[in-house]
Protein backbone atom coordinates (compact mmCIF):
# COMPACT_ATOMS: atom_id res chain seq x y z
CA UNK A 1 0.00 0.00 0.00
CA UNK A 2 3.13 2.35 0.99
CA UNK A 3 6.77 2.71 0.19
CA UNK A 4 7.97 2.81 4.16
CA UNK A 5 10.68 1.01 5.46
CA UNK A 6 9.48 -2.55 6.78
CA UNK A 7 11.82 -3.50 9.37
CA UNK A 8 9.39 -4.09 12.03
CA UNK A 9 10.60 -7.36 12.48
CA UNK A 10 13.96 -6.19 13.77
CA UNK A 11 12.65 -3.88 15.95
CA UNK A 12 10.76 -6.59 17.15
CA UNK A 13 13.19 -9.47 17.92
CA UNK A 14 15.39 -6.80 19.67
CA UNK A 15 12.87 -5.80 22.26
CA UNK A 16 10.97 -9.12 23.87
CA UNK A 17 8.56 -7.44 25.68
CA UNK A 18 7.42 -5.65 22.23
CA UNK A 19 7.32 -9.52 20.43
CA UNK A 20 3.54 -9.81 20.09
CA UNK A 21 3.09 -5.82 18.89
CA UNK A 22 6.05 -6.71 16.46
CA UNK A 23 4.80 -10.32 15.83
CA UNK A 24 1.42 -8.50 15.01
CA UNK A 25 3.00 -5.65 13.13
CA UNK A 26 5.03 -8.16 10.84
CA UNK A 27 2.14 -10.26 9.77
CA UNK A 28 -0.21 -6.73 8.94
CA UNK A 29 2.81 -5.89 6.77
CA UNK A 30 2.75 -9.10 4.94
CA UNK A 31 -0.53 -9.08 4.69
CA UNK A 32 -0.62 -5.43 3.55
CA UNK A 33 1.53 -5.99 0.81
CA UNK A 34 0.15 -8.79 -1.01
CA UNK A 35 -1.42 -7.77 -4.00
CA UNK A 36 -5.14 -9.59 -3.59
CA UNK A 37 -5.16 -7.88 -0.01
CA UNK A 38 -5.45 -4.60 -1.45
CA UNK A 39 -7.72 -5.50 -3.51
CA UNK A 40 -9.89 -7.54 -0.56
CA UNK A 41 -9.62 -4.31 1.61
CA UNK A 42 -11.07 -2.14 -1.11
CA UNK A 43 -13.83 -4.13 -1.78
CA UNK A 44 -14.93 -4.32 1.53
CA UNK A 45 -14.58 -0.78 1.81
CA UNK A 46 -16.95 -0.03 -1.67
CA UNK A 47 -19.38 -2.73 0.18
CA UNK A 48 -20.21 -1.48 3.46
CA UNK A 49 -19.52 2.21 2.50
CA UNK A 50 -23.06 2.98 1.90
CA UNK A 51 -24.54 0.84 4.50
CA UNK A 52 -22.67 3.04 7.05
CA UNK A 53 -22.56 6.47 5.15
CA UNK A 54 -26.28 6.71 4.73
CA UNK A 55 -26.99 5.36 8.20
CA UNK A 56 -24.69 7.23 10.67
CA UNK A 57 -23.37 10.31 8.26
CA UNK A 58 -26.46 11.66 7.18
CA UNK A 59 -25.89 10.39 3.34
CA UNK A 60 -27.31 8.95 0.21
CA UNK A 61 -26.55 6.30 -2.18
CA UNK A 62 -26.12 8.99 -5.40
CA UNK A 63 -23.73 10.91 -3.16
CA UNK A 64 -21.43 8.25 -2.29
CA UNK A 65 -21.42 7.00 -6.02
CA UNK A 66 -20.32 10.37 -6.81
CA UNK A 67 -17.81 10.23 -3.81
CA UNK A 68 -16.26 6.85 -5.75
CA UNK A 69 -16.23 8.42 -8.93
CA UNK A 70 -14.09 11.22 -7.98
CA UNK A 71 -12.46 8.81 -5.87
CA UNK A 72 -11.39 6.95 -8.99
CA UNK A 73 -10.45 10.45 -10.53
CA UNK A 74 -8.34 11.63 -7.90
CA UNK A 75 -6.43 8.07 -7.46
CA UNK A 76 -5.35 8.99 -10.92
CA UNK A 77 -4.66 12.68 -10.38
CA UNK A 78 -1.96 10.97 -7.29
CA UNK A 79 -0.15 8.77 -10.21
CA UNK A 80 1.04 11.79 -11.41
CA UNK A 81 1.21 14.13 -8.80
CA UNK A 82 1.99 11.89 -5.43
CA UNK A 83 4.21 9.47 -7.21
CA UNK A 84 5.68 11.05 -10.50
CA UNK A 85 6.45 14.58 -9.07
CA UNK A 86 4.08 16.60 -11.88
CA UNK A 87 1.44 18.70 -11.11
CA UNK A 88 -0.97 19.02 -13.59
CA UNK A 89 -3.44 22.22 -13.79
CA UNK A 90 -5.39 20.91 -16.23
CA UNK A 91 -6.98 17.76 -15.63
CA UNK A 92 -10.56 18.87 -15.68
CA UNK A 93 -9.88 18.40 -19.99
CA UNK A 94 -9.73 15.07 -19.54
CA UNK A 95 -12.39 14.36 -16.81
CA UNK A 96 -14.85 16.39 -18.76
CA UNK A 97 -13.94 15.89 -22.19
CA UNK A 98 -14.11 12.08 -21.85
CA UNK A 99 -17.46 12.85 -20.36
CA UNK A 100 -18.58 14.82 -23.46
CA UNK A 101 -16.78 12.00 -25.52
CA UNK A 102 -18.70 9.32 -23.65
CA UNK A 103 -22.23 11.37 -23.77
CA UNK A 104 -21.95 11.99 -27.35
CA UNK A 105 -21.25 8.19 -28.10
CA UNK A 106 -23.88 7.23 -25.70
CA UNK A 107 -26.48 10.22 -27.78
CA UNK A 108 -24.99 9.17 -31.38
CA UNK A 109 -23.57 5.50 -31.45
CA UNK A 110 -24.13 2.85 -28.87
CA UNK A 111 -26.27 3.58 -24.86
CA UNK A 112 -24.47 0.29 -23.81
CA UNK A 113 -22.66 1.18 -20.52
CA UNK A 114 -19.95 -0.46 -20.97
CA UNK A 115 -19.04 1.01 -24.44
CA UNK A 116 -19.54 4.51 -23.55
CA UNK A 117 -16.96 3.82 -20.71
CA UNK A 118 -14.86 2.58 -22.87
CA UNK A 119 -14.83 5.34 -25.77
CA UNK A 120 -15.40 8.33 -22.92
CA UNK A 121 -11.67 6.58 -21.52
CA UNK A 122 -10.34 6.20 -24.81
CA UNK A 123 -10.97 9.17 -25.67
CA UNK A 124 -9.33 11.16 -22.41
CA UNK A 125 -6.03 8.66 -23.61
CA UNK A 126 -5.99 10.33 -27.02
CA UNK A 127 -6.38 14.08 -25.83
CA UNK A 128 -3.51 13.12 -23.08
CA UNK A 129 -1.34 11.94 -25.62
CA UNK A 130 -1.39 15.45 -27.44
CA UNK A 131 -1.75 17.48 -24.66
CA UNK A 132 1.12 15.56 -22.97
CA UNK A 133 3.33 15.80 -25.37
CA UNK A 134 3.37 19.24 -25.89
CA UNK A 135 2.81 20.40 -22.23
CA UNK A 136 5.57 17.68 -20.65
CA UNK A 137 8.56 20.33 -22.82
CA UNK A 138 8.05 22.02 -20.22
CA UNK A 139 8.96 21.79 -16.21
CA UNK A 140 7.44 22.67 -13.14
CA UNK A 141 4.99 25.82 -13.25
CA UNK A 142 5.65 26.22 -16.74
CA UNK A 143 4.17 22.16 -17.31
CA UNK A 144 1.08 23.82 -15.13
CA UNK A 145 0.54 27.06 -16.74
CA UNK A 146 0.63 25.12 -20.17
CA UNK A 147 -2.46 22.29 -18.92
CA UNK A 148 -3.85 25.34 -17.53
CA UNK A 149 -4.29 26.89 -20.33
CA UNK A 150 -5.25 23.67 -22.28
CA UNK A 151 -8.02 23.05 -19.92
CA UNK A 152 -9.17 26.54 -20.76
CA UNK A 153 -9.37 26.09 -24.17
CA UNK A 154 -11.22 22.89 -23.98
CA UNK A 155 -13.70 25.14 -21.88
CA UNK A 156 -13.90 27.93 -24.31
CA UNK A 157 -14.15 25.25 -27.42
CA UNK A 158 -16.53 23.40 -25.71
CA UNK A 159 -18.72 26.64 -24.62
CA UNK A 160 -18.85 27.85 -27.84
CA UNK A 161 -17.27 27.03 -31.27
CA UNK A 162 -17.88 23.46 -31.05
CA UNK A 163 -21.79 24.09 -29.28
CA UNK A 164 -22.95 22.25 -32.02
CA UNK A 165 -22.12 19.10 -30.89
CA UNK A 166 -21.72 20.10 -26.96
CA UNK A 167 -25.08 21.92 -26.17
CA UNK A 168 -22.96 25.09 -25.13
CA UNK A 169 -23.27 26.70 -21.88
CA UNK A 170 -26.41 24.54 -21.60
CA UNK A 171 -24.33 21.03 -20.93
CA UNK A 172 -24.77 17.95 -22.72
CA UNK A 173 -28.55 16.85 -22.14
CA UNK A 174 -29.09 14.33 -24.61
CA UNK A 175 -27.10 11.32 -22.72
CA UNK A 176 -28.47 7.76 -23.46
CA UNK A 177 -27.64 4.86 -21.04
CA UNK A 178 -28.89 1.53 -21.67
CA UNK A 179 -29.03 -1.52 -19.82
CA UNK A 180 -25.79 -3.05 -18.78
CA UNK A 181 -25.21 -6.00 -21.32
CA UNK A 182 -28.10 -5.84 -22.30
CA UNK A 183 -29.96 -6.73 -19.46
CA UNK A 184 -29.13 -5.18 -16.27
CA UNK A 185 -31.04 -2.12 -15.95
CA UNK A 186 -28.26 0.27 -14.77
CA UNK A 187 -31.00 2.48 -12.66
CA UNK A 188 -32.52 -0.22 -11.02
CA UNK A 189 -32.67 -2.33 -8.17
CA UNK A 190 -30.44 -5.13 -6.94
CA UNK A 191 -31.02 -8.57 -6.33
CA UNK A 192 -31.42 -9.75 -2.55
CA UNK A 193 -27.86 -10.63 -1.35
CA UNK A 194 -26.52 -7.19 -2.16
CA UNK A 195 -29.53 -5.35 -0.99
CA UNK A 196 -28.84 -5.64 1.89
CA UNK A 197 -25.92 -3.17 1.62
CA UNK A 198 -26.32 -1.09 -1.58
CA UNK A 199 -29.98 -0.04 -3.17
CA UNK A 200 -28.65 0.75 -6.29
CA UNK A 201 -27.09 -0.55 -9.39
CA UNK A 202 -25.35 2.16 -10.49
CA UNK A 203 -23.48 2.37 -7.32
CA UNK A 204 -22.36 -1.37 -7.73
CA UNK A 205 -21.29 -0.39 -11.27
CA UNK A 206 -19.57 2.36 -10.49
CA UNK A 207 -17.92 0.30 -7.20
CA UNK A 208 -16.98 -2.30 -9.32
CA UNK A 209 -14.94 0.02 -11.59
CA UNK A 210 -13.47 2.01 -8.49
CA UNK A 211 -11.94 -1.64 -7.08
CA UNK A 212 -10.48 -1.97 -10.77
CA UNK A 213 -8.99 1.07 -10.74
CA UNK A 214 -7.62 0.92 -7.18
CA UNK A 215 -6.09 -2.59 -8.22
CA UNK A 216 -5.06 -1.36 -11.69
CA UNK A 217 -2.89 1.69 -9.64
CA UNK A 218 -1.83 -0.37 -7.03
CA UNK A 219 -0.03 -3.05 -10.08
CA UNK A 220 1.19 -0.14 -11.84
CA UNK A 221 2.61 1.62 -8.75
CA UNK A 222 4.13 -1.42 -6.95
CA UNK A 223 5.41 -2.82 -10.73
CA UNK A 224 9.68 -1.85 -11.76
CA UNK A 225 7.24 0.78 -14.04
CA UNK A 226 6.29 2.56 -11.18
CA UNK A 227 9.46 2.50 -9.32
CA UNK A 228 10.58 4.73 -12.39
CA UNK A 229 8.21 7.18 -11.59
CA UNK A 230 9.16 7.21 -8.12
CA UNK A 231 12.95 7.65 -9.10
CA UNK A 232 11.43 10.51 -11.58
CA UNK A 233 10.30 12.59 -8.75
CA UNK A 234 13.28 11.85 -6.02
CA UNK A 235 15.62 12.95 -8.53
CA UNK A 236 14.97 13.55 -12.52
CA UNK A 237 18.28 13.88 -13.30
CA UNK A 238 19.65 11.15 -11.20
CA UNK A 239 16.77 8.89 -12.89
CA UNK A 240 18.02 10.58 -16.68
CA UNK A 241 21.53 9.28 -15.85
CA UNK A 242 20.85 6.07 -15.00
CA UNK A 243 19.57 5.86 -18.34
CA UNK A 244 16.22 6.04 -17.81
CA UNK A 245 14.23 8.15 -20.53
CA UNK A 246 12.59 10.51 -18.43
CA UNK A 247 10.05 12.27 -21.11
CA UNK A 248 9.02 9.11 -22.33
CA UNK A 249 8.06 7.65 -18.70
CA UNK A 250 6.35 10.80 -17.60
CA UNK A 251 4.55 11.03 -20.34
CA UNK A 252 2.98 7.86 -19.80
CA UNK A 253 2.30 8.67 -16.31
CA UNK A 254 0.51 11.73 -17.92
CA UNK A 255 -1.50 9.72 -20.12
CA UNK A 256 -2.01 6.78 -17.43
CA UNK A 257 -3.36 9.51 -14.92
CA UNK A 258 -4.99 10.42 -17.63
CA UNK A 259 -7.02 7.45 -18.48
CA UNK A 260 -8.26 7.41 -14.57
CA UNK A 261 -9.94 11.04 -15.35
CA UNK A 262 -11.40 9.35 -18.03
CA UNK A 263 -13.04 6.70 -16.26
CA UNK A 264 -14.22 8.55 -13.81
CA UNK A 265 -15.70 11.24 -16.38
CA UNK A 266 -17.44 8.90 -18.37
CA UNK A 267 -19.33 7.10 -15.25
CA UNK A 268 -19.76 11.00 -14.28
CA UNK A 269 -21.68 11.34 -17.77
CA UNK A 270 -23.49 7.87 -16.59
CA UNK A 271 -24.46 9.03 -13.28
CA UNK A 272 -25.69 12.40 -13.96
CA UNK A 273 -27.43 11.82 -17.78
CA UNK A 274 -25.91 15.07 -18.08
CA UNK A 275 -22.65 16.68 -18.29
CA UNK A 276 -22.18 20.13 -17.37
CA UNK A 277 -19.87 22.61 -19.22
CA UNK A 278 -18.32 23.50 -15.87
CA UNK A 279 -16.81 19.91 -15.89
CA UNK A 280 -14.19 21.89 -18.11
CA UNK A 281 -13.74 24.90 -16.36
CA UNK A 282 -10.52 25.26 -14.35
CA UNK A 283 -12.62 25.11 -10.63
CA UNK A 284 -12.76 21.46 -11.65
CA UNK A 285 -8.71 21.30 -12.37
CA UNK A 286 -8.62 22.93 -9.11
CA UNK A 287 -11.18 20.52 -6.87
CA UNK A 288 -9.02 17.38 -7.85
CA UNK A 289 -5.99 18.92 -6.52
CA UNK A 290 -7.07 20.08 -3.49
CA UNK A 291 -8.99 16.83 -2.45
CA UNK A 292 -5.52 14.62 -3.61
CA UNK A 293 -3.51 16.82 -1.46
CA UNK A 294 -6.24 16.54 1.43
CA UNK A 295 -6.59 12.87 0.79
CA UNK A 296 -2.79 12.56 1.21
CA UNK A 297 -0.22 12.61 -1.47
CA UNK A 298 1.79 9.98 -2.36
CA UNK A 299 -0.58 7.22 -1.02
CA UNK A 300 -3.04 4.73 -3.01
CA UNK A 301 -6.25 5.22 -0.95
CA UNK A 302 -5.37 8.72 0.45
CA UNK A 303 -7.03 10.50 -3.00
CA UNK A 304 -10.26 8.66 -1.94
CA UNK A 305 -10.55 9.62 1.60
CA UNK A 306 -9.77 13.28 0.47
CA UNK A 307 -12.73 12.93 -2.30
CA UNK A 308 -15.29 11.98 -0.15
CA UNK A 309 -14.11 14.55 2.86
CA UNK A 310 -14.62 17.08 -0.29
CA UNK A 311 -18.05 16.05 -1.55
CA UNK A 312 -19.29 15.40 2.22
CA UNK A 313 -18.19 19.41 3.35
CA UNK A 314 -19.83 20.34 -0.14
CA UNK A 315 -22.85 18.25 -0.11
CA UNK A 316 -23.86 17.43 3.63
CA UNK A 317 -22.52 19.87 5.86
CA UNK A 318 -23.90 22.54 2.99
CA UNK A 319 -27.37 21.55 4.32
CA UNK A 320 -26.43 21.66 8.09
CA UNK A 321 -28.41 24.36 9.68
CA UNK A 322 -26.40 27.24 10.87
CA UNK A 323 -22.90 26.12 9.42
CA UNK A 324 -23.95 24.95 6.01
CA UNK A 325 -23.94 28.67 3.87
CA UNK A 326 -20.30 28.48 5.47
CA UNK A 327 -19.46 25.39 3.55
CA UNK A 328 -16.83 27.19 1.83
CA UNK A 329 -14.71 28.53 4.42
CA UNK A 330 -14.89 25.25 6.42
CA UNK A 331 -13.44 23.37 3.71
CA UNK A 332 -10.69 26.46 3.16
CA UNK A 333 -10.09 25.92 7.38
CA UNK A 334 -10.36 21.83 6.95
CA UNK A 335 -7.16 22.16 4.12
CA UNK A 336 -5.53 24.57 6.34
CA UNK A 337 -5.57 22.65 8.75
CA UNK A 338 -4.89 19.15 6.90
CA UNK A 339 -2.15 20.86 5.08
CA UNK A 340 -0.74 22.28 8.61
CA UNK A 341 -0.86 19.22 10.78
CA UNK A 342 -0.76 16.11 8.13
CA UNK A 343 0.99 17.42 5.70
CA UNK A 344 0.69 14.06 4.35
CA UNK A 345 -2.82 14.49 3.79
CA UNK A 346 -5.63 12.27 5.92
CA UNK A 347 -3.84 9.39 4.91
CA UNK A 348 -0.89 10.54 6.41
CA UNK A 349 -2.70 11.29 9.72
CA UNK A 350 -4.22 8.00 9.76
CA UNK A 351 -0.92 6.08 9.63
CA UNK A 352 0.65 8.61 11.97
CA UNK A 353 -2.72 7.31 14.59
CA UNK A 354 -1.93 3.58 13.47
CA UNK A 355 1.94 3.71 14.20
CA UNK A 356 1.04 5.56 17.67
CA UNK A 357 -0.77 2.47 18.79
CA UNK A 358 0.94 -0.23 17.03
CA UNK A 359 4.05 0.61 17.29
CA UNK A 360 6.09 -0.80 15.14
CA UNK A 361 6.10 0.77 11.81
CA UNK A 362 7.51 4.79 12.47
CA UNK A 363 11.70 4.61 12.85
CA UNK B 1 12.09 58.83 -11.37
CA UNK B 2 11.27 55.21 -9.73
CA UNK B 3 13.23 52.00 -10.13
CA UNK B 4 11.48 49.11 -10.13
CA UNK B 5 12.68 45.45 -8.64
CA UNK B 6 14.98 44.93 -11.51
CA UNK B 7 16.61 47.80 -10.99
CA UNK B 8 15.96 49.19 -14.21
CA UNK B 9 15.46 53.04 -14.09
CA UNK B 10 11.85 54.20 -15.35
CA UNK B 11 12.53 57.13 -16.78
CA UNK B 12 10.23 59.90 -18.76
CA UNK B 13 11.17 59.03 -22.28
CA UNK B 14 10.72 54.82 -21.35
CA UNK B 15 7.35 55.68 -19.99
CA UNK B 16 6.30 57.76 -22.78
CA UNK B 17 7.44 55.50 -25.63
CA UNK B 18 5.44 52.73 -23.44
CA UNK B 19 2.25 54.97 -23.59
CA UNK B 20 2.73 55.61 -26.86
CA UNK B 21 3.38 52.09 -27.77
CA UNK B 22 0.14 51.22 -25.54
CA UNK B 23 -2.45 54.13 -27.68
CA UNK B 24 -0.83 52.93 -30.60
CA UNK B 25 -1.66 48.97 -30.41
CA UNK B 26 -5.09 50.36 -29.06
CA UNK B 27 -5.91 52.71 -32.31
CA UNK B 28 -4.52 49.52 -34.88
CA UNK B 29 -6.75 47.08 -32.58
CA UNK B 30 -9.68 48.90 -34.21
CA UNK B 31 -11.42 50.58 -31.38
CA UNK B 32 -12.47 53.66 -32.87
CA UNK B 33 -14.69 51.25 -34.97
CA UNK B 34 -16.06 49.77 -31.39
CA UNK B 35 -17.14 52.86 -30.37
CA UNK B 36 -20.59 53.14 -31.88
CA UNK B 37 -21.63 49.72 -32.18
CA UNK B 38 -25.50 48.21 -33.85
CA UNK B 39 -27.15 44.95 -32.22
CA UNK B 40 -29.87 43.59 -34.07
CA UNK B 41 -31.83 40.75 -33.48
CA UNK B 42 -33.70 38.43 -36.18
CA UNK B 43 -37.49 38.85 -35.81
CA UNK B 44 -38.40 35.81 -35.17
CA UNK B 45 -42.12 35.37 -36.08
CA UNK B 46 -45.05 32.85 -37.05
CA UNK B 47 -45.56 32.74 -40.47
CA UNK B 48 -48.96 33.46 -41.81
CA UNK B 49 -49.70 30.12 -43.49
CA UNK B 50 -48.47 28.31 -40.27
CA UNK B 51 -50.82 30.64 -37.98
CA UNK B 52 -54.11 29.25 -39.93
CA UNK B 53 -52.75 25.99 -40.59
CA UNK B 54 -52.32 25.70 -35.75
CA UNK B 55 -55.10 28.29 -35.54
CA UNK B 56 -52.98 30.98 -33.80
CA UNK B 57 -53.31 34.28 -34.34
CA UNK B 58 -50.74 36.98 -33.41
CA UNK B 59 -51.30 38.77 -30.58
CA UNK B 60 -47.40 40.96 -30.65
CA UNK B 61 -45.16 41.44 -32.98
CA UNK B 62 -42.66 43.99 -32.42
CA UNK B 63 -39.85 45.56 -32.54
CA UNK B 64 -37.80 47.26 -29.33
CA UNK B 65 -35.06 49.96 -30.20
CA UNK B 66 -32.81 50.62 -27.40
CA UNK B 67 -30.16 53.31 -27.14
CA UNK B 68 -27.08 52.53 -24.86
CA UNK B 69 -24.43 55.26 -24.08
CA UNK B 70 -21.11 54.44 -21.50
CA UNK B 71 -18.20 56.63 -21.12
CA UNK B 72 -14.72 53.83 -20.84
CA UNK B 73 -11.69 55.15 -20.34
CA UNK B 74 -12.48 58.64 -21.63
CA UNK B 75 -14.08 57.30 -24.70
CA UNK B 76 -17.86 57.39 -25.17
CA UNK B 77 -18.95 54.01 -26.87
CA UNK B 78 -22.83 54.17 -27.67
CA UNK B 79 -24.23 50.92 -28.85
CA UNK B 80 -28.00 50.18 -30.26
CA UNK B 81 -29.81 47.23 -29.86
CA UNK B 82 -32.84 46.27 -31.47
CA UNK B 83 -34.58 43.09 -30.07
CA UNK B 84 -37.81 41.80 -31.33
CA UNK B 85 -40.69 39.69 -29.55
CA UNK B 86 -43.74 38.07 -31.20
CA UNK B 87 -46.46 36.54 -28.95
CA UNK B 88 -49.12 34.35 -30.51
CA UNK B 89 -52.28 32.62 -28.96
CA UNK B 90 -54.49 29.94 -30.07
CA UNK B 91 -57.92 30.74 -30.68
CA UNK B 92 -59.97 28.56 -33.64
CA UNK B 93 -59.46 25.06 -33.03
CA UNK B 94 -59.46 23.26 -29.57
CA UNK B 95 -56.36 20.91 -29.50
CA UNK B 96 -56.28 18.42 -26.75
CA UNK B 97 -53.18 19.04 -24.62
CA UNK B 98 -53.81 17.40 -21.90
CA UNK B 99 -55.55 19.17 -18.57
CA UNK B 100 -54.11 22.48 -19.37
CA UNK B 101 -57.33 23.84 -20.79
CA UNK B 102 -57.33 27.33 -22.46
CA UNK B 103 -55.69 28.65 -25.00
CA UNK B 104 -51.80 28.11 -25.51
CA UNK B 105 -50.04 30.61 -25.75
CA UNK B 106 -46.60 31.01 -27.69
CA UNK B 107 -43.90 33.57 -26.75
CA UNK B 108 -40.86 34.07 -29.14
CA UNK B 109 -38.47 36.15 -27.74
CA UNK B 110 -36.01 37.93 -29.88
CA UNK B 111 -33.15 36.80 -27.68
CA UNK B 112 -32.48 39.68 -25.45
CA UNK B 113 -30.44 37.91 -22.55
CA UNK B 114 -27.60 36.46 -25.14
CA UNK B 115 -28.19 39.58 -26.68
CA UNK B 116 -27.13 41.40 -23.67
CA UNK B 117 -24.31 39.26 -23.06
CA UNK B 118 -22.81 40.11 -26.54
CA UNK B 119 -23.06 43.90 -26.10
CA UNK B 120 -21.13 43.76 -22.43
CA UNK B 121 -18.94 41.57 -24.40
CA UNK B 122 -18.27 44.35 -26.78
CA UNK B 123 -18.38 47.02 -24.98
CA UNK B 124 -15.34 45.55 -22.67
CA UNK B 125 -13.48 44.87 -25.05
CA UNK B 126 -12.08 48.91 -25.69
CA UNK B 127 -12.06 48.82 -21.86
CA UNK B 128 -9.37 45.96 -21.83
CA UNK B 129 -7.51 47.51 -25.26
CA UNK B 130 -6.96 50.47 -22.86
CA UNK B 131 -5.71 48.54 -19.62
CA UNK B 132 -9.17 49.78 -18.27
CA UNK B 133 -10.60 47.40 -16.05
CA UNK B 134 -13.96 46.72 -17.05
CA UNK B 135 -15.98 46.91 -13.48
CA UNK B 136 -18.78 49.42 -14.77
CA UNK B 137 -19.40 47.17 -17.58
CA UNK B 138 -19.14 43.40 -16.62
CA UNK B 139 -21.50 42.58 -13.42
CA UNK B 140 -20.17 42.44 -10.08
CA UNK B 141 -20.57 39.04 -8.87
CA UNK B 142 -18.79 36.85 -6.46
CA UNK B 143 -17.42 35.19 -9.32
CA UNK B 144 -15.40 37.84 -11.08
CA UNK B 145 -12.42 37.03 -9.69
CA UNK B 146 -12.89 32.90 -10.49
CA UNK B 147 -13.71 34.75 -14.44
CA UNK B 148 -10.80 37.01 -14.46
CA UNK B 149 -7.86 34.84 -12.25
CA UNK B 150 -6.59 33.00 -15.26
CA UNK B 151 -6.57 35.90 -17.90
CA UNK B 152 -4.55 37.86 -15.56
CA UNK B 153 -2.15 34.95 -14.62
CA UNK B 154 -1.56 33.72 -17.97
CA UNK B 155 -0.84 37.76 -19.37
CA UNK B 156 1.71 38.12 -16.52
CA UNK B 157 3.56 34.64 -17.16
CA UNK B 158 3.57 35.22 -21.09
CA UNK B 159 4.65 39.14 -20.51
CA UNK B 160 7.66 37.56 -18.39
CA UNK B 161 7.38 37.09 -14.72
CA UNK B 162 8.86 40.15 -13.00
CA UNK B 163 8.90 42.67 -15.90
CA UNK B 164 6.17 45.10 -15.72
CA UNK B 165 6.49 46.05 -19.75
CA UNK B 166 5.86 41.99 -20.07
CA UNK B 167 2.57 42.56 -18.62
CA UNK B 168 1.51 45.36 -20.46
CA UNK B 169 2.93 44.32 -24.00
CA UNK B 170 1.53 40.89 -22.92
CA UNK B 171 -2.34 42.21 -21.75
CA UNK B 172 -2.23 44.50 -24.93
CA UNK B 173 -1.25 41.47 -27.41
CA UNK B 174 -4.26 39.42 -25.87
CA UNK B 175 -6.58 42.34 -25.67
CA UNK B 176 -5.65 42.79 -29.44
CA UNK B 177 -6.17 39.45 -30.55
CA UNK B 178 -9.64 39.29 -28.64
CA UNK B 179 -10.70 42.05 -30.19
CA UNK B 180 -9.96 41.19 -33.84
CA UNK B 181 -11.43 37.64 -33.66
CA UNK B 182 -14.64 39.73 -32.36
CA UNK B 183 -14.15 41.88 -35.21
CA UNK B 184 -13.61 39.86 -38.06
CA UNK B 185 -17.01 37.91 -37.20
CA UNK B 186 -15.26 35.11 -35.15
CA UNK B 187 -16.41 35.94 -31.56
CA UNK B 188 -16.79 32.10 -30.79
CA UNK B 189 -13.21 31.74 -31.19
CA UNK B 190 -12.03 34.92 -29.32
CA UNK B 191 -11.70 33.47 -26.05
CA UNK B 192 -10.02 30.11 -27.08
CA UNK B 193 -7.47 32.38 -29.59
CA UNK B 194 -6.01 33.98 -26.41
CA UNK B 195 -5.59 31.00 -24.96
CA UNK B 196 -3.96 29.39 -28.20
CA UNK B 197 -1.67 32.43 -28.23
CA UNK B 198 -0.38 31.61 -24.66
CA UNK B 199 -0.31 28.35 -25.08
CA UNK B 200 2.28 29.26 -28.33
CA UNK B 201 4.43 31.77 -26.39
CA UNK B 202 4.53 29.13 -23.12
CA UNK B 203 5.77 26.16 -25.99
CA UNK B 204 8.42 28.53 -27.77
CA UNK B 205 9.06 31.22 -24.99
CA UNK B 206 8.28 29.81 -22.00
CA UNK B 207 9.98 32.31 -19.93
CA UNK B 208 8.30 35.19 -21.35
CA UNK B 209 8.18 37.57 -24.33
CA UNK B 210 10.27 40.23 -22.33
CA UNK B 211 11.44 37.62 -19.19
CA UNK B 212 14.82 36.38 -18.97
CA UNK B 213 16.44 33.37 -19.53
CA UNK B 214 15.63 30.87 -16.89
CA UNK B 215 15.36 27.36 -16.24
CA UNK B 216 12.33 25.92 -17.60
CA UNK B 217 13.07 22.37 -18.49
Amino acid sequence: VSDEPRDATATAAADADAEVTGGFADRWANFRDREISTVLLTVVGVAVFPFLFNNFLDGYTQLATLMLIYGIFAVGFDILLGYTGLLSFGHAVFFGGAAYAAGIFSASVSSSPLLVLLAGTAFAVLLAWIVGFLSLRRGGIYFAILTLTFGQMSFYLAASPLAFLTNGENGFTSVDIGSLLGVIDIHGGVPFPLSMLVDNMLYVFVAVMTVLSVAMANRILHSPYGTVFRAIRENERRAEFVGLNVWRYKLMAFIISAAFAGIAGSLFAIEGNYVPLESLYWTESGRIVIMTVLGGVGSLFGPLFGAGLYLYIENIVSGFPTLGPFWHLILGVVFVVAVVLFPDGIWGGINYVRDMVVGGEDE
Amino acid sequence: MTANRDGNEWNRRRFLAMAGVTAGAGMLAGCGGLANQEFIADTVVLPAADQEELGFTSLVEETDRREYSRSVAGQDVNATVESAISVYAQTEFEVDFGDSGGPLLFRFDGGEDGLFAEVSEKLAAPASAFGVVGGPLANVNPNIGTEQLVPAFLTVVIGGVGKIEGAVVAGLMLGTLQVLLIQTGNAAWSQVGIYALAALVLLVRPQGLLGSEVDVS
